[in-house]
């Protein structure tokens, strides 16, 4: 985390600076011609996850992006967590260029990664603890967040005593416990039955729309499942097959709140559709795509 | 208990015979596993109790059990084993207790700074291979025939082992929970004692546990060679005295304390880390 990050200066930095400091008042992460490579461990050949990034998000956004599997979106999602240095070009957060994690952002891992020697309301509260930020308050929340996920009764098991779908759902709440102004999910329901991943998508649909969540409620979310990208997103952005670039990028007008039977509805089907149509034009469909991240692992 | 009730019934042909046993017949199957090992025991002590009664070893040579808790009572109730035993106890307390405070933190650093990992991982394989008996000479040479020998054989018999499975305790760290404590913005102090250190806690446990074992061996080579009391001193002194009772209830005593500190060891395992078992 506090290692160096080399992130080679733009010549016109100052002037994309300008730029960004004008449209700050809309615009919140402003990705800027970013290009995030991998090195093989294996083999030490260089390969590159993304290419040539373009696009801002604006705030209140639920931003989703969509990709074949390894197609490069969880290096991006990590660049943005900043767990990932960038190659070139850069990724600013309220006009501030990343560097590393920060507070204002929280991370739904793919994995629940519990620590499996604490009991669920102490995994959520490790997040405030690593903040230095042990309340009565904050301990308030982490208990109201967990009942609003519906593990209220469950916030003296172990991890191990836990299902896949509860797992997230604690994964979820320590995300949510910091009040993130960015909350970014990688693919967080995808190794889950598709009965509990639906349950899931409205659960989280439901934190996102109650009130009292962070400020800007911002969320960047990771998948490859075309139905969840739509239900969940106001934009869609998607990616094309490895290394990825920006192949579409969709603003999905389905008013909220959304039910879960918007999904067979004329409308829904016709972003989907879309969304599809992009991702084979993109060539995403094709068979056989070596990863970087796959190689690098 | 045996009596089965009307929902009993409904099940199938086996688990109702189950049912019908006595409770007795349950609870000897439940311990089976315990009673052959007391039954092992038992053989051994009338074996060896039948063969010096009936005169086919020397008792004076060989003792025997009945001898042995006579001369166990005897050393009990005149309080001729506390020193020995006082001693010994000290040596392994102290050395034990700078063990842990030396090898823990040193292995928890290692194993997370590769580049000192690498440069120490041969020496601390070649020092762990080294019987570590063989420093003995040595240190008397450095430190006298004091305590502090005694001791310091001691740190230097346990230490290895338990630096050795803590750095590797780090080194298996599942790299997801690195993640999330950077992703919290985990400080170091947050991450060591938060994350590192109960992640790996069950590799300590079973560092401590070889620990334990090595120190009691350091320990009492430590008295035969620096004559300064203790119960390796003891039992070599009972055997040149000829006192042969006396120096096998000194062996048994040191195995009764060995069992115990072992249990006390797997109770620990059993509390911190019921996790990493599930």
């Amino acid at each position: 985390m506090e290692g160096t990050i080399f992130m080679p200066r733009n010549e016109d930095d100052t002037v994309a600076l300008d730029s960004s400091a004008v449209k700050s008042a809309l615009s919140y992460v402003n990705v800027d011609h970013v290009s995030i490579g991998y090195r093989s461990r294996k083999t030490g050949i260089y390969k590159d996850a993304v290419v040539d990034l373009n696009f801002e998000i604006r705030r209140g956004e639920f931003v989703v992006i969509i990709g074949t599997s390894g197609c490069g979106k969880t290096t991006f999602l990590e660049a943005v967590a900043g767990l990932v240095p960038v190659s070139s070009g850069q990724i600013r957060l309220g006009g501030k260029p990343i560097n590393g994690p920060g507070r204002e952002r929280s991370l739904v891992f793919q994995s629940p990664s519990l620590f499996p020697w604490r009991n669920v309301r102490d995994n959520v509260l490790f997040a405030l603890q690593a903040q230095h930020n042990l309340t009565p308050e904050t301990r308030q929340r982490a208990e109201d967040l967990l009942g609003l996920v519906g593990l209220k009764d469950a916030m003296e098991s172990y991890p191990h005593e836990l299902s896949g779908g509860m797992k997230q759902r604690v994964n979820l709440a320590r995300a949510l416990v910091t009040r993130p102004e960015l909350l970014l999910l990688d693919e967080p329901f995808g190794a889950l039955d598709a009965q509990t991943r639906s349950t899931m998508q409205e659960e989280l649909v439901n934190v996102w729309q109650a009130a009292d969540l962070g400020e800007a409620r911002n969320a960047l979310f990771i998948t490859h499942d075309v139905e969840e990208a739509v239900y969940l997103a106001d934009r869609v952005l998607v990616f094309s097959k490895a290394p990825a670039s920006l192949a579409a990028d969709i603003k999905v007008d389905i008013p909220r709140p959304r039910m879960p039977d918007h999904k067979r509805s004329r409308e829904f089907v016709e972003y989907q559709d879309r969304v599809l149509g992009e991702l084979y034009a993109s060539g995403a469909g094709a068979s056989g795509v070596e990863t970087a991240r796959e190689a690098a692992e | 208990m045996s009596i089965a009730t009307a929902e009993d019934r409904t099940a199938a042909g086996a688990s109702e015979r189950a049912m019908k046993e006595p409770a007795w017949l349950i609870w000897i199957r439940l311990h089976s596993r315990a009673g052959y090992g007391v039954l092992g025991v038992a053989v051994v002590l009338v074996a060896w109790q039948v063969s010096s009664s009936l005169g086919l070893v020397n008792v004076t040579i060989a003792s025997d059990p009945i001898r042995v808790i006579k001369a166990e009572i005897s050393l009990f109730s005149s309080g001729h084993i506390w020193g020995p035993l006082g001693v010994t106890a000290e040596e392994v307390g102290w050395g034990m207790l700078i063990t842990l405070l030396i090898s823990i933190p040193l292995g928890l650093v290692l194993g997370r700074v590769t580049a000192l990992y690498d440069m120490t991982e041969p020496i601390i394989n070649v020092l762990n291979s080294v019987p570590y008996v063989l420093f003995l000479p040595v240190i008397i040479f450095w430190f006298g025939i004091g305590q502090e020998s005694r001791i310091l054989l001691v740190i230097w018999a346990a230490t290895m082992p338990l630096i050795i499975n803590t750095t590797a305790g780090v080194r298996n760290l599942n790299s997801d929970y690195i993640r999330v404590a950077k992703m919290c913005c985990a400080g170091k102090w947050t991450f060591y004692r938060s994350v590192l250190f109960p992640a790996t806690l069950p590799y300590i446990l079973t560092g401590i546990r070889l620990s334990i074992a090595r120190a009691l061996v350091g320990a009492i080579v430590a008295e035969f060679f620096l004559s300064g009391g203790g119960l390796g001193y003891f039992v070599q002194t009972a055997t040149s005295n000829f006192d042969m009772d006396s120096a096998m209830a000194g062996i048994f005593i040191m195995a009764v304390a060995a069992v115990i500190l072992t249990r006390l060891i797997g109770r620990m395992e059993h509390r911190f880390t019921h996790w990493s078992q599930g």
